[in-house]
């Protein structure tokens, strides 16, 4: 007689097989989806996006800082590091070629030229008076300038860009750490507090510096931060987790090649960061399980801030030999961030059912609320992506 | 990661020492028919895993992220308890099929380090990982069933599953570092 199992543990296995299966493709490998995108749409977005900002902007050049279209109420709050970032943007859209924008660009410059504080020397910062300055603020005019420069080719701002290079050169440590404020009261620098984004934003502006006037310097400045962002930064700042830095990677780019070995290896942690963060944020779709499993969409700032550092990344990757095996999976998640962006992004249609039409068309809400820097970084993002898309 | 690591990694999944503690006394014929099955079954999902996750829509680095979270899991547990009861073995024709192949060599582990590899650009490693992986477990039930005491059996049993929990780590960290 043939023996018999005494229960069927084979029958135990297979429903432990067939729920194993369903929690493995539920909770850890949900469909990651990147809708198609082209250049055509790309464009459109971009356009969208710039509009917002053009239309919602006053006659000081103040731009709306957020929109809550649920209550249909604009926040009174205001973040000059996010007002030169999106003047940065629409600068960088006029010296992609599109001229449109460059009059709101200007008016978000004039702004800015409004609130020049005289720091240290005769440097000059971005900040209002009386207030402390904040070297990411300054990094981004740097950077709008620097864009300005390429469009118009004129030296109207010139030395503008040296004073407010020298206020960021002023704000380095010995390190090539660097301090995030500037204090009006004492005249001199905060000491022991660094800026999660700002140090990004300075090293890309001393770089932006020395591509717009090579030989004064601004080189070796930026090549100190950024030996100190890619080596020291995490130790010294206390840092459990690298920053998923986009400014970081735009400075190196910005910078191109000369970069030492712990440079290169720290991009390519930083480009695996950036890839992660698409590859999860492709899976998060409303009404399925990796939705409810993964959250909302994040915000259009967060998605935009990865295009820009896999762009910046890829731009690299162009010209950097020990960059270049990374240069297709780079294009592959730029690809998807556009294709994220374009989707998520309010059409005009759309935004003729809600109630301030201008305020939503263009933007990226989440939870129902838009903010100024989700149109600034979906913009620098999607002008990359477009340049990866059509090299 | 390293070829050769992952093919560790397969080795480690096949633990060749547990097959031999949840199936003594097993003639060699169901052995051999049932670690044939396997090598075909690993080798048609070591060739499935890229056409699979494209089909499920999952990036390769999505996959070996997953299957090294639960790969160091289930690591940690065999390294606890190398292995529960023994199984009851069918005299019938089909032992070879159940629990020979299935579930005893034929595990979760061996499936996800298998699609690790696949999605990876590494089948060639899979598939050497689990032709010695195989050859360890037979050899080993065949020969170490009765001539090696048991204790020794679960202590290498034990030593597999770490190194199944180091490997599931690197395996982690490397997908999370890819692009």
């Amino acid at each position: 007689m043939p023996s018999r199992p005494r229960s069927p543990r084979w029958l135990l296995h297979g429903v432990a097989w067939v729920v194993g299966i369903g929690a493995f493709v539920v909770v850890l490998t949900p469909p990651e989806e990147c809708p198609e995108v082209d250049v055509a749409a790309v464009d459109g977005a971009i356009e969208g996006a710039a509009r917002w900002a053009a239309t919602n902007q006053d006659a000081t050049g103040r731009f709306t800082y957020g929109y809550d279209r649920d209550r249909d109420q604009v926040s009174q709050a205001y973040n000059l590091v996010r007002h030169a970032g999106m003047v940065n943007s629409l600068f960088q859209v006029a010296a992609a070629g599109d001229d449109r924008f460059a009059d709101a660009a200007e008016r978000g410059l004039d702004f800015m030229l409004d609130r020049l504080v005289t720091t240290t020397d005769g440097a000059s910062a971005f900040a209002e008076q009386g207030d402390s300055a904040k070297i990411g603020a300054t990094g981004l005019l740097v950077a709008s300038l620097h864009h300005r420069r390429l469009v118009t080719g004129g030296d109207a701002h010139d030395d503008l860009m040296r004073a407010a290079g020298r206020f960021l050169r002023g704000q380095i440590e010995e390190g090539g750490s660097i301090l995030a404020f500037w204090d009006p009261r004492t005249g001199l620098p905060v000491p022991d507090l660094y800026s999660a984004f700002g140090t990004g934003e300075a090293f890309w502006a001393l770089a932006l510096l020395d591509e717009s006037f090579p030989g004064e310097g601004w080189g070796a400045d930026a090549r100190r931060i950024g030996r100190y962002v890619a080596v020291d930064r995490r130790q010294h700042e206390d840092l459990w987790l690298r920053i998923p830095d986009h400014w970081a990677a735009y400075g190196f780019s910005a910078l191109g090649t000369g970069l030492a070995e712990p440079e290169i290896t720290y991009l390519r942690r930083l480009a695996g960061d950036f890839g992660l963060m698409t590859r999860f944020e492709s899976s998060r779709q409303a009404d399925t399980p990796g939705g409810w499993l993964r959250g909302p969409d994040a915000l259009g700032a967060g998605v935009g801030a990865l295009g820009e550092g896999l762009g910046s990344l890829w731009r690299l990757a162009q010209v950097e030999p020990r960059l270049a095996d990374l240069a297709d999976d780079l294009q592959e998640r730029s690809d998807c961030v556009a294709g994220l962006l374009t989707a998520r992004q309010v059409s005009a249609d759309a935004a003729a059912t809600m109630p301030s039409p201008d305020l939503a068309a263009g933007a990226w809400f989440h939870g129902g609320y838009t903010q100024v820097d989700d149109q600034q970084h979906a913009i620098s993002a999607l002008l990359v992506a477009r340049e990866v898309l059509a090299p | 990661m390293s070829g050769w690591v992952t093919a560790l990694l397969v080795v480690a999944t096949v633990s060749p020492a547990i097959v031999v503690l949840r199936l003594p006394g097993i003639g060699w014929a169901k052995l051999v028919a049932g670690m044939a099955a396997a090598g075909v079954v690993g080798t048609l999902l070591v060739a499935v895993a890229d056409p699979l996750a494209e089909l499920a829509e999952v990036e390769p680095e999505s996959v070996r992220i997953a299957a090294g979270l639960v790969l160091g899991v289930t690591g940690l547990a065999r390294l606890a308890i190398p292995v529960g009861r023994r199984e009851e073995v069918f005299s019938g024709a089909a032992a070879w099929l159940v629990p020979v192949a299935y579930p005893v060599v034929v595990g979760p582990e061996l499936v996800l380090a298998l699609l690790a590899a696949g999605v990876g650009g590494q089948a060639w490693a899979g598939l050497i990982g689990l032709a010695v992986g195989l050859g360890l477990a037979a050899i080993a039930t065949l020969a170490g069933d009765t001539a090696v005491p048991a204790p020794i059996w679960r202590a290498t049993a034990r030593l597999t599953a770490a190194v199944q929990v180091l490997v599931a780590i690197a395996l982690t960290v490397d997908a999370i570092r890819a692009v």
